[in-house]
């Protein structure tokens, strides 16, 4: 990782500042004291690690020119990928975000994905540190520092070994410390010990259970023995006591048995005696009262029903009065509609009178009734009324046809006359059937071209016979050739053997052998080769002539097909002339035509189809018109007799309506439709006749009606004799009737009443002499059974007896509490003889003495109790007591969580110590390439003055090697060497760290101050070779440890920082 | 024969307390104080129910060395319910309970027969007419020989003849080993039922003439006693043949489930899982109170999640908290994470860097645990740890190493490879 640029928000005296452009390598800072130097790094760190937490008093660096604390760092990674750390002040260390390469947002976890391994501890120590770090070993050597060094990059990830121990160093610690108290192990521990204690001490009592409960036993027989004596001196002192109290009850008992002895003897004696003797004198007295009283009521009810006199005639024409009553309405009304309906009747008769006259002079009200005004007389007028105007509009049209006829006549002779002219015009054709000129100009046409054919035909017929003669020629020339191919003679050949045969035998007669054999073989191939040409030849020859034959054939079957040819030609030449002869015949030629002849004939006919063409239209029009004017005429005469039969059909039909309407006595003026009127109007005076009539027998009725309740009524009244109330008035009359009925009707039902009354007193009458009797018996039988005669012996005896048994039951009283105290029947018999024995001093005295015991006897039972329940409590604490299974249950559950929790405890140690035995493994392992490079660095700014360094085994520290070979230990260098080892060291783990992680920045502050300038020197050759793995910022703020590096390289690039600005160099 | 019925049962162990419960809540405490109690109560109520003529205790009725005073009147208040009902009662003492431990002098009803060290056989009448005879003996202390109770033998003319008895049969690496017995010493005794106790799962050993089995404990005990916890109703028809039923009478079920972690991916499908798991055993505790192990095994994402700290501790008291509002109530005893990493460790070990070191170092120490019992003495050793601690078997601390591997993985923030 490399820084490329910083931008700063606000951060103590920066405040927007940006950087850009940084140096992979080595990037000087020159600035004067508190430029800002310092607070760069600040800045570096704490964009990379946050914000010092809040308790750790640390400078914070406010930004004092403004701006939001904090700001930014752009890095690129080994791949050259950009990020950018952002980060200001806020929640615990300043929340950070993390711009990726792909944009992505990430947090603190992925910055410390970003910067590997490295704490911020090792940050300080190792990667920015200034003079005061560079000066402290133990900073640079500390645990923590190694631990993160050596944990970098070797898979522990983002934790630090150093942590990450401390942590289970303190899990351990928590869960178990020898000695200790608090721990969970240590706690339950202590707990189980004092469980055990407590188990130990109960099951000690239980031990002693069965002891308990023997003793229980021998204390429930004594305690049992107590309750025996304490029950038998309570019972004898409950008895004394018992007989203290009856004393008194038994002494009166005695007194009383010796009264009662003198009395006389009533065995028997009604009980409650005078009472009821009183109760019953009382009752005799007012059943007696009540007699006289309904004797007196009967007396007063007779006299009453004698006022009263009945008139019986007017009850028994109760019915009648009531009916009348009744209908005096109805008889109302009708009085009343009489006086109404009189002058209503008058008034109509007079209007129908009125009516009749306008229907004619003689027609009066019963001609209503028989004249016909029925529906279907309505009907057959309605009738007569359509056939009369039917016939008129017939008459009427027939006289239109008429007219219209004869006007059409008159045109259509004028149109005849004028066709006539036209044809006159035009001459006429001799032919006047265009078809015949048809057929004629067509058969004209096909004897046209049967001549022709016949020409075409000849034609023909030469050119088949030039071929004919054509082919002859060719058959005769094959035959010449054929004649003129000779087989080639086989003689030259023979001549040639011969000859070579002789030319040897001559040669022979020479005697030249040599000469012999050459003549013979070239005789000999002489003649073989004429042999093979000669017979060659003759192949070739016999194949032509093969050919030649061949051809000859084939003409010859030529020559046969056109002779066939030319007999059919000949055979159609002849038909067709036969046809042309035949046709000129039709057609009128005396002689076979040439073709100009038959175009000639068709011109004429097609000159006469022409004059026909034109004439034909005109003859046909002419045709026409004269057709016309017949034909009108013809209508002329029909119209003429239509109008004829329309008049009389006319005058039928009035005929028979003035017959109609005389038959109806109506008129003969009259046309259908008033006739029509007349009819309705004769209706609706026929029902003015009805309602007359119904009028007039209403009037009947009503009259009729209120005669006769007039005479009902009063021969009612005169029935009864009921003078005073015999009126002319009917209604006056009818409401006397009423209102004496009603008079006779109320005292009728008071006489009812009466006599049911006198019935009811009768009845009381009897049941009270019935009651009477009664009483009086009574009154008998309780003298009798008191044993006395009469009242006063009965008092006399009743007295007696009550004293008797006043004193019986005092004697019983006493005997009851006495009873109570001693019982009944034996006991009690006991008891008086046990009271007849003793006195009341003696039973005083056994009383106080038997109460004293029972007190002495009680106390000592109760004590006995009370121990008894205390041991038999301790025994059912015992039996019941879960105290043991509660502890053994937290025993068992202590030991579960104990061996739990010292498995926990287990694993943990091995774990730490497994942890602790890898890092010193690693360690050691790691130690020594760190030394190596820290020995090379160490080597080149010393100038070779010192060759390396060790760590001694088993040691913390470390010593140098100087050229010689000597070991020094740390504290014997001096100042600068010491910083330069320092120096040296952090080189090496820069590098280790490197190699493991990603490379970070480096950040040096002034540094080399304490360094000679010849060291110094060699501090920037080293620091430069650092700088070409990691990025290093080098702060200072002398300007001659610029032109150093300078002189090394000058394209360092140099930052001048001044008062929180920065410029280029 | 007469047919009748009986019930089986042994290993009561009343009032002894469960093991392995580190913390219990107050309404959970009263339910095990008094869980083993009312399981034998249930067995008194299913004599009751069943009308059964006599139950017969194969031993540990309690364990002596607790001197439970309350476990023996309670056991003599059952037997005396049983009594009352005419119900005899048959016991013999096993290891936990011989005759030479305390006990209280109790006064035992009639109609029960407590065993005493010499083999009694005795006689049982039902209804006038003799139908068994139960052979059996007690243990006169609890450690005895291997050739004690060798005398069972048909004896009389009862028809029906039981053996009770409290021992092994074989050696069972599960339970110590008391008065073993071959299957072949048991059938050659010529017995018909043979009431055995002292293994705690029920177990019929075999079926037929004779009926050989353990009913199990009354009540489970600890996390490795798990599911329905019971005796035999047994009946024996006219013709001596053996029908038994196991019945639960556990008042507490110990339940343990696996929790499977590979197809989980966020915490929230782990509570869901967890809460899926807690129902199921609410199913399988049948009604009653239950107390339960979750033990979440598997690889997955979830494994780093587990082992932060707090994660198991808060999501065990989530699940009590509604365990206990839920009625009966549900005590989950413990969640343990046996998860393994989605590190390749193979691959991690083999790598130079220093996580690969230390996994190097425990894997060494794998394979030659000789040191680490060392490193673990400060606390083994110590003064009082040694009194209640016993310092693990190496087999145990090589399994130990599983954890610190993980333990190392997690604090070294190691992540999964890719």
């Amino acid at each position: 990782m490399r820084l490329t640029a910083i931008h700063i928000d606000g951060f103590g005296i920066f405040h927007d500042l940006d950087l850009v452009r940084l140096s992979p390598g080595l990037n000087v800072f020159l600035g004067d004291n508190e430029s800002g130097k310092t607070t760069l790094l600040a800045f570096i760190r704490t964009i990379l690690f946050g914000f010092p937490p809040g308790q750790r008093r640390e400078n914070l660096y406010p930004p004092l020119k403004g701006g939001r604390h904090g700001g930014r760092l752009t890095m690129l990674g080994q791949e050259g990928e950009e990020y950018l750390i952002t980060r200001h002040q806020g929640r615990k260390r300043g929340p950070v975000t993390v711009t990726l390469p792909n944009a992505n947002q990430g947090d603190e976890e992925v910055l410390r994905q970003l910067t590997g391994a490295a704490t911020e501890d090792l940050f300080r120590s190792v990667f920015a540190f200034s003079l005061s770090e560079l000066q402290s070993f133990e900073s640079l050597n500390s645990q923590a520092v190694r631990a993160a060094i050596y944990s970098a990059g070797a898979g522990v990830g983002r934790v630090s070994l150093a942590k990450v121990e401390k942590n289970l160093q303190d899990s351990i610690g928590q869960i178990f410390k020898p000695g200790g108290r608090k721990p969970v192990i240590n706690a339950i521990l202590r707990e189980l010990q004092e469980i055990d204690l407590t188990i130990g001490q109960r099951v000690a009592e239980i031990d002693r259970y069965d002891e308990l409960r023997d003793e229980l036993d021998q204390m429930a027989v004594e305690i049992e023995g107590e309750k025996s004596r304490l029950d038998t001196k309570r019972h004898r002192l409950e008895r004394v006591r018992l007989l203290q109290k009856g004393w008194e009850d038994w002494v009166a008992l005695c007194r009383i048995q010796a009264g009662i002895t003198d009395l006389p003897k009533i065995e028997v004696f009604p009980t409650d005696g005078v009472n009821r003797l009183e109760k019953l004198q009382e009752r005799n007295r007012l059943v007696s009262d009540h007699k006289a009283e309904l004797a007196q009521k009967i007396e007063q009810v007779e006299k009453d029903l004698d006022r009263l006199e009945p008139r019986p005639q007017w009850l028994m024409a109760a019915e009648q009065i009531r009916l009348l009553e009744r209908r005096l309405e109805r008889f109302s009304a009708a009085s009343q509609e009489l006086i109404e309906i009189r002058p209503r009747l008058e008034n109509q008769r007079k209007s129908l009178e009125n009516d009749l006259q306008g229907l004619g002079p003689e027609w009066q009200a019963d001609h209503l009734d028989s004249f016909d005004a029925s529906v279907s007389a309505r009907e057959e007028i309605l009738r007569y009324l359509e056939g009369l105007e039917e016939a008129r509009d017939g008459k009427r049209e027939s006289e239109r046809n008429f007219v219209s006829a004869t006007s059409m006549l008159k045109q259509a002779k004028a149109r005849a006359q004028e066709a006539e002219k036209g044809v006159r015009q035009i001459s006429e054709p001799q032919e006047k059937d265009p078809r015949v000129l048809l057929k004629r100009r067509q058969r004209l046409r096909s004897l046209r071209n049967l001549i022709q054919t016949g020409g075409d035909l000849h034609r023909r017929s030469e050119q088949l016979k030039e071929r004919q003669e054509d082919l002859q020629k060719q058959k005769d020339g094959l035959n010449q050739q054929m004649e003129g191919i000779a087989t080639t003679p086989l003689w030259p050949i023979i001549i040639a053997a011969l000859l070579s045969a002789a030319a040897s035998l001559a040669a022979g007669w020479y005697r030249d052998l040599f000469t012999v054999a050459t003549v013979a073989t070239v005789g000999l191939l002489l003649t073989v080769t004429l042999l093979w040409l000669s017979l060659g030849q003759r192949n070739r020859q016999k194949a032509q002539k093969d050919i030649l034959i061949q051809q000859f054939f084939e003409i010859e079957e030529k020559l046969d097909s056109l002779s066939g040819k030319e007999g059919m030609l000949l055979a159609e030449i002849s038909a067709n002339d036969q046809e042309i002869v035949r046709s000129s015949r039709t057609l009128g030629f005396r002689t076979r035509p040439s073709i100009e002849e038959v175009d000639q004939a068709e011109a004429e006919v097609e000159a006469e189809q022409e004059t026909l063409h034109l004439w034909q239209p005109v003859q046909q029009r002419y045709q026409e018109c004269r057709e016309e004017t017949e034909r009108r005429q013809r209508e002329l005469t029909e119209s003429e007799q239509d109008m004829g039969e329309r008049q009389k059909t006319l005058q039928e039909l009035e005929r028979q309506w003035s017959n109609w309407l005389n038959q109806a006595g109506l008129a003969e003026s009259l046309t259908p439709n008033s006739a029509l009127e007349v009819m309705e109007r004769i209706r609706s005076l026929r029902q003015q006749a009805g309602s007359l009539r119904e009028l007039e027998e209403r009037l009947k009725m009503l009259e009729r009606l209120v005669q006769h309740y007039q005479e009902e009524a009063k021969s009612i009244a005169q029935q009864l004799e009921a003078r005073d109330i015999l009126t002319e008035d009917v209604e006056t009359v009818v409401h006397g009737l009423v209102s004496e009925l009603e008079k006779e009707e109320d005292a009728q039902r008071r006489r009812d009443a009466l006599q049911q009354q006198m019935a009811e007193y009768k009845r009381e009458l009897e049941q009270n002499g019935v009651q009477l009797q009664e009483v009086e018996k009574e009154l008998e039988v309780l003298f009798t059974e008191g044993g006395a005669s009469d009242e006063a012996e009965f008092r006399q005896r009743a007295n007696l007896y009550e004293q008797l048994m006043t004193a019986k039951g005092a004697f019983e009283q006493h005997l009851r509490n006495l009873e109570n105290l001693g019982g009944r029947g034996e006991d009690q018999i006991r008891f008086q003889e046990e009271l007849h024995r003793s006195s009341p001093e003696r039973l005083q005295a056994e009383g106080d003495e038997l109460y004293q015991e029972v007190q002495e006897l009680e106390e000592k039972l109760a004590a006995l109790q009370e121990q008894f329940g205390r041991l038999n409590e301790r025994r059912e604490q015992l039996e019941s007591a879960d105290e043991l299974s509660v502890l053994r249950q937290r025993r068992k559950g202590l030991l579960a969580e104990l061996s739990e929790t010292a498995k926990r405890w287990s694993a943990i140690t091995i774990c730490l110590r497994f942890l602790q035995e890898a890092r010193q493994l690693y360690e050691k392992e790691r130690k020594q390439p760190v030394l190596r490079e820290s020995e090379h660095f160490f080597r080149t700014i010393t100038k070779g003055r010192y060759h390396g360094i060790v760590a001694p085994h088993g040691e913390e520290n470390i010593e140098v090697v100087g050229a010689n070979g000597s070991r020094y230990e740390l504290g014997i260098l001096s100042r600068g060497t010491a910083e330069q080892l320092y120096l040296s060291l952090r080189f090496g783990y820069i590098q280790e760290f490197g190699r493991r992680a990603r490379p970070l920045p480096v950040v040096m502050d002034d540094i080399l101050v304490n360094f000679d300038p010849q060291r110094a020197r060699a501090s920037i050759s080293a620091i430069l070779e650092l700088a070409q793995r990691n990025q290093i910022l080098f702060f200072t703020c002398h300007p001659e440890t610029v032109s150093m590096i300078k002189e090394f390289d000058g394209d360092v690039p140099v930052w001048q920082l001044e008062g929180g600005v920065m410029r280029s160099g | 024969m007469k047919s009748f019925s009986f019930i089986h049962t042994a290993d009561l162990h009343l009032d002894s307390p469960f093991a392995g419960l580190r913390q219990v809540d107050g309404s959970v405490a009263s339910l095990i104080k008094d869980a083993t109690f009312r399981a034998f109560n249930n067995v008194v109520d299913l004599a009751l129910l069943h009308k059964v003529d006599f139950v017969l205790v194969a031993g540990d009725v309690y364990d002596g060395s607790d001197r439970s005073l309350r476990a023996q009147l309670k056991f003599a208040d059952g037997l005396k319910t049983l009594a009352q009902a005419g119900i005899r009662s048959f016991v013999c003492h096993g290891n936990h309970d011989p005759l030479d431990g305390w006990s209280a002098s109790l006064r035992w009803p009639e109609g029960v027969h407590i065993f005493g060290p010499d083999l009694e056989s005795i006689p049982l009448a039902l209804g006038g007419e003799d139908v068994a005879v139960v052979h059996g003996i007690s243990y006169p202390e609890s450690q005895i020989d291997d050739d004690f109770g060798k005398g069972f033998r048909r004896q009389g003319s009862q028809p029906f003849q039981i053996g009770l008895f409290h021992c092994s049969l074989g050696r069972d690496p599960a339970h110590e080993t008391y008065a073993p017995r071959t299957m072949e010493e048991l059938v050659s005794a010529d017995l018909d039922y043979w009431a055995l106790g002292h293994v705690h799962t029920y177990r019929v050993l075999k079926d037929g003439r004779p009926f050989i089995a353990y009913p199990g404990n009354t009540q489970g005990l600890h996390i490795r006693e798990p599911g329905p916890r019971g005796c035999l109703v047994v009946q024996v028809d006219g013709q001596g043949t053996v029908k038994a039923s196991f019945e639960p009478t556990d008042a507490v079920r110990w339940l343990s489930k696996q929790l499977r972690i590979n197809d989980l991916e966020t915490e929230a499908d782990l509570i869901e899982a967890l809460e899926r798991c807690c129902d199921e055993i609410r199913h399988e505790a049948q009604g009653r109170p239950a107390i339960a192990r979750i033990t979440i095994v598997g690889r997955g994402s979830l494994h780093t999640v587990l082992r932060r700290p707090q994660v198991v501790g808060d999501l065990t008291e989530r699940l009590r908290e509604t365990g206990l509002e839920s009625a009966p109530p549900l005590w989950i005893e413990g969640i343990q994470v046996r998860t393994s990493t989605p590190i390749d460790l193979e691959s991690r070990r083999k790598s130079a860097d220093f996580l690969g070191e230390v996994l190097r170092l425990i894997e060494n120490s794998r394979q030659n645990p000789k040191g680490l019992q060392e490193v673990i003495s400060e606390l083994y050793d110590d003064r009082r740890g040694r009194r209640f601690l016993q310092i693990p078997a190496e087999e145990e601390l090589i399994e130990m190493l599983g954890e610190v591997e993980s333990m190392c993985l997690d604090e070294l923030g190691a992540e999964e490879s890719e």
